[in-house]
């Protein structure tokens, strides 16, 4: 019989073992002289390891314990924060004042240039239109679960013939998800079209070089080509991507488009349009009855839209019927007969000279809001309008926080122990903030770089939304851990939500205190990733 | 439900035995004190949920080596971060160094302590674990998020680590 290892002796020694290979190894032990002198050995030498570690700590000194004076660690740090963000506004006010050479512009983080300020509206869109950019948000994620179930049921389907049960199921799933409707898909090199006449009974995929709807689709559209025309109708969403995107149908949903130029004329969107593109065109013959939503370099609105506009471009022109307010983020407004805006105009431009309404035009207020001035929101309807709007935000942003938690367990385990670490993830997120966009835009200027230039944007919107949310649930659970019982994540969510959205509205302060919660979330969430990135236990071996 | 009063006295009886065990786990004395009294302070926090039927002692130092673990861990990281990651010393068939005896522990003791305190985080954790703390290889799996056999094999590498330093000098002391 041959002797235990060194491993299975130490164990037995430390008694780490079962009852049943402790009872082998002492059986034999009985019997083996060598191993009888070898356990002696690591008998004695555990006696001499406690011995060395079990030093006198007799004459430390105890220090008094003032849990008081730790209590206001993250008070201290949130002082130093505050502090910081102070600085850094009076430093942008500097920086603001000097004067940069035209082609260094872009370089400063506090005067970028153009498509800079495109994407810090869209940033300020986020935050004040939470509602609508979720909305548009599970609109655009649908349709891409849609697409990659449909991917990974077929490449399922190719790899085994046995597939085919993947594949009926992500069927099922898309029938669940799109209202019992099944799905079509239709890809060209060339030209895929829906001819006029033809009705496809289901919600349609198609991609090509040119694509044409004559026809009717029942269900939802994504259609991505150079050149994407819709004449026909389209009874569900449709989302849609291209070089230049026409519109001339009939569209019982809303609209996501991504153009270079898209032109929406002689149609009807019964709810939304969310556009992002280089040029959009929106016909006087076509009707939106929904919001306008529209990211692009200049815009011309000559259409009536049924409810609220929110455009952010550089040039913005309204010719048409607006049911809702106006709020425009633009270097320039005109508002031109025979345009009719129901509600106000809220107009953030860099310059007085910027804003041109025709007289007549405006039912409501026209405000002009210069961007170096502390924005202040927009109130909607009044103080009713203005606590709906808070609550659908705080929905939105409870149950994102709650998938968040849900999908990233890290996350809810997050910590900041000192002002240290609080100073750290500030100064992280604050690099975080200024520095993505423009690496994607020197990325951008590669074409190659393009996608992911974009990709990183959106990763960088997404992460500037879900900041606030993780910093609100740090706070929650710092304060409901402090009651006592280990609560769950939803409560501490709920509570530091309340907490954030509060503060975040309290007038100057709460500019501020956005600022400091958002850098600091945004250093959190980087910290984060980049240390499940580099995680490897230490003790794996 | 317990009394947040009786805590400074807890605290003053326990405190030197935490930050003992703090020091031996970070394997340095001048962040010990800060470690001991951040193991009080969530001790504090959470002192309502402490059940009194069970010893204080065990609370405060599960509360005390998390909280190390979690340090070194960060530190750990960090050091990754800047590529200053301790070299793994080959493990040579050590099935026959003999292994430290009681001369060592009597005569040598300052020089053991040393020792251990340099040995690398893995190792000297859960050796601090085991024979400072005196916790069960099955507790010290689940602290670490290993399994108890592998808890077994880094306490071993502890011990033949430890061998190779005091030997040498062991034998040319005892010429």
């Amino acid at each position: 019989m041959s002797c235990p290892t060194e491993l299975e002796w130490s164990m037995y020694v430390d008694g780490a073992l079962d009852d049943d290979e402790s009872a082998r190894l002492a059986a034999h032990l009985a019997s083996c002289a060598a191993c009888g002198a070898r356990v002696d050995a690591l008998r004695e030498e555990a006696r001499a390891l406690r011995a060395a570690l079990a030093a006198a700590e007799d004459d430390v000194p105890v220090p008094a314990f003032r849990p008081a004076a730790h209590r206001a660690g993250p008070l201290g740090a949130a002082a130093v924060l505050i502090a910081l963000a102070s600085s850094s506004f009076v430093l942008a006010d500097v920086l603001g004042t000097l004067r940069w050479p035209e082609s260094l512009a872009w370089l400063n983080p506090f005067r970028l240039s153009d498509l800079i300020d495109v994407l810090f509206a869209t940033l300020m869109f986020i935050a004040t239109e939470g509602k609508s950019m979720l909305t548009s948000t599970i609109e655009t994620m649908g349709a891409a679960v849609v697409v990659a179930l449909v991917v990974a049921a077929m490449l399922a389907a190719a790899r085994r013939g046995g597939g085919a049960a993947v594949f009926s199921a992500a069927l099922a799933a898309l029938a669940f998800s799109t209202d019992g409707e099944a799905l079509e898909i239709r890809k060209s090199e060339e030209l895929v079209s829906v001819p006029a006449g033809e009705v496809v009974d289901d919600t349609l995929i198609a991609f090509g070089r040119d694509i044409e709807i004559d026809g009717r689709i029942t269900g939802d559209l994504i259609a991505f080509g150079q050149r994407v025309v819709i004449r026909g109708s389209v009874d569900g969403q449709l989302v849609t991507g291209g070089r230049t995107v026409e519109i001339e149908g009939q569209l019982g949903g809303s609209v996501v488009g991504a153009a270079e130029t898209l032109t929406v004329r002689n149609s009807t969107i019964a709810r939304n349009l969310y556009g992002f593109m280089r040029e959009i065109t929106i016909d006087r013959d076509a009707e939106i009855e929904g919001n306008g939503i529209v990211f692009g370099s200049t815009a011309s609105i000559a259409g009536p839209v049924g409810r609220d506009v929110y455009a952010f471009a550089g040039d913005v022109e309204a010719t048409g019927r607006v049911g809702g307010n106006f709020v425009v983020h633009a270097g320039a407004l005109r508002v031109r007969d025979p345009a009719r805006i129901e509600g106000n105009v809220i107009a953030h431009v860099p310059n007085e000279d910027a804003v041109s309404v025709s007289p007549g035009t405006v039912a409501g207020d026209v405000e002009t809001r210069l961007r170096s001035e502390a924005d202040e929101r927009p109130d909607g309807d009044g103080v009713g309008g203005f606590l709906a709007g808070q609550a659908v935000r705080f929905g939105a942003a409870f149950v994102t926080g709650l998938i968040l938690l849900w999908l990233v367990p890290p996350l809810a385990r997050m910590s900041l122990d000192t002002s240290g670490e609080a100073v750290t993830s500030a100064g992280v997120g604050l690099v975080a903030l200024v520095a993505v966009p423009i690496i994607a835009l020197m990325t951008a200027i590669t074409l190659i770089g393009l996608p992911i230039a974009i990709l990183a944007m959106l990763a960088w919107l997404a992460a500037l939304y879900l900041a606030k949310i993780v910093v609100a649930h740090f706070i929650g659970k710092t304060i409901v851990d402090r009651s006592g019982r280990p609560a769950h994540f939803a409560l501490a969510l709920l509570v530091g939500l309340l907490l954030v959205f509060v503060a975040v509205n309290i007038p100057l302060i709460g500019l501020l205190l956005n600022f400091v919660l958002t850098i600091t979330g945004l250093g959190m969430l980087v910290i984060l990733i980049w240390g499940l990135a580099q995680d490897r236990s230490v003790f794996a071996e | 439900m317990p009394d947040h009063a009786n805590f400074e006295q807890l605290y003053r009886s326990h405190y030197r035995r935490v930050r003992g065990l703090c020091r031996q786990l970070l394997g340095r004395a001048d962040s010990a004190d800060d470690a001991a009294q951040e193991a009080f302070m969530r001790a504090y926090r959470a002192f309502d949920r402490y059940d009194p039927a069970q010893p204080f002692a065990a609370w405060i130092m599960t509360i005390a080596s998390r909280y190390c673990i979690d340090v070194v861990r960060r530190r750990a990281k960090e050091a990754q971060l800047f590529g200053d990651e301790d070299v793994e010393r080959v493990d040579h068939g050590s099935e026959e160094a003999t292994t430290l005896d009681a001369l060592v522990a009597s005569e040598r003791a300052e020089e053991l302590k040393a020792a251990i305190a340099s040995l690398p985080d893995k190792h000297r954790i859960p050796l601090v674990l085991a024979y400072f703390e005196d916790a069960s290889y099955d507790e010290i799996a689940a602290v670490l998020g290993v399994t108890r056999n592998h808890v077994g094999v880094l306490i071993l590498r502890a011990k033949q680590a430890l061998r190779r330093t005091m030997q040498p000098q062991h034998e040319g002391e005892s010429k």
